[in-house]
């Protein structure tokens, strides 16, 4: 490869730096130590997430996600990934961990929001919060308030999972990523929960 | 002082290596680093040296400022510009463009040439970015098999 004398100041690399796809900035993470610290920097990512938020970033958005229902008819049950232009390419994802031995009734909750779907099992109350991409997850816990005990005429509904702008803007706390997560549990008495989960999922 | 200064009909910018160039008053609004010289001198002609600032170098700014700055040419003939003008770019032109967007203070021009960077160095390897920027890695191999291990996903 050509060499060329550009040595660029680390504020004119930050400038590039904000506008690489997310896989792109993990995998440079081990170029040198000060990028490295870069990326650590509350400060960095958050103006990484606003940016990423902001510009219409294309590594999420051609991406979508099919979700075939597990019954007697389905031969090739199971969530894929479908990308290309025409989404041609249809990749099947392996569960989570928590949904890898019992995968019945699986649903996908809304929309994904910065490469995290929301997966849950119906009627139990199980709820993972995933990247498919990182291969992270993180399990909802049941609410603080109360734990759901599972009764045989009870259900649970899910009723949403989005994100929260105006509070990720007001907390100005863009380390963690703000999300809101809306569970409703419908027992007998009929009672609501509303989760507001501020997770780092994306280191 | 408005009407003074849109008396001033042409703007001379001289580049390192002596070029010159004389350019209409509206190519240089983006450049504000020209704009604060501009401002602050109250004549009908003025020349301003650029010791930081090539003459091929400017030469390419100001046919992209031109062409962003005429009312005539329509968004898509903006853009189809912008990607041809990114396209006859060498590696070493870009970082020296945004080198010099960020001397001269052009806050949109210097997004772009960020942009278009990182569009050449996105889905690259590590070794080909150190190439690039011309850095040294400071971690040991145990520390940088380690950080690869730890984002393996990113290298796939």
């Amino acid at each position: 490869m050509e060499k060329f004398g550009y040595h660029i100041h680390n504020d004119l690399a930050l400038s590039i730096l904000l506008k690489l796809p997310l896989k792109s900035l993990k995998r440079f993470n081990c170029v040198c130590k000060s990028w490295s610290q870069l990326f650590e920097n509350p400060n960095f990512m958050s103006m990484y997430w606003s940016n990423f938020i902001t510009s219409n970033h294309s590594s999420y958005q051609d991406v979508l996600f099919l979700l075939i229902p597990k019954t007697n008819e389905n031969k090739h049950p199971g969530l894929y990934s479908l990308s290309g232009e025409r989404y041609e390419n249809k990749v099947k994802l392996d569960w989570p961990p928590p949904f890898q031995e019992d995968d019945r009734g699986m649903g996908m909750m809304g929309t994904v929001i910065n490469g995290i779907v929301c997966l849950y099992q119906c009627r139990m109350p199980n709820v993972v919060l995933w990247n498919p991409t990182t291969e992270e997850f993180k399990v909802i816990p049941p609410s603080p308030t109360e734990t759901p005990v599972i009764y045989e005429d009870e259900c649970f509904e899910y009723h949403g999972f989005g994100y929260d702008l105006v509070r990720d803007d007001r907390g100005l706390n863009f380390t963690l990523l703000g999300l809101y997560l809306a569970l409703s549990i419908l027992l007998e008495r009929g009672k609501m929960v509303i989760y507001s989960l501020e997770e780092k999922m994306v280191k | 002082m408005a009407a003074e200064k849109s008396s001033i009909k042409i703007i001379t910018l001289i580049a390192a290596d002596g070029s010159v160039f004389e350019v209409e008053p509206n190519i240089v609004k983006e450049m504000k680093t020209v704009q604060s010289y501009i401002d602050e001198l109250d004549q009908n002609t003025v020349s301003i040296p650029l010791p930081n600032v090539f003459g091929n170098d400017l030469a390419m700014i100001i046919e992209y400022c031109k062409k962003h700055a005429s009312e005539e040419e329509t968004k898509e003939a903006k853009e189809e510009f912008d990607f041809e003008f990114v396209k006859r770019m060498k590696s070493d032109d870009k970082l020296r463009l945004l080198q010099a967007a960020s001397y001269l203070n052009m806050e949109s021009f210097l997004q772009f040439m960020a942009k278009a960077i990182a569009a050449e160095i996105e889905n690259q390897s590590v070794e080909f970015v150190r190439d690039y920027f011309q850095i040294e890695s400071d971690f040991t191999p145990e520390e940088e098999a380690e950080l690869r291990k730890e984002n393996e996903w990113a290298f796939k």
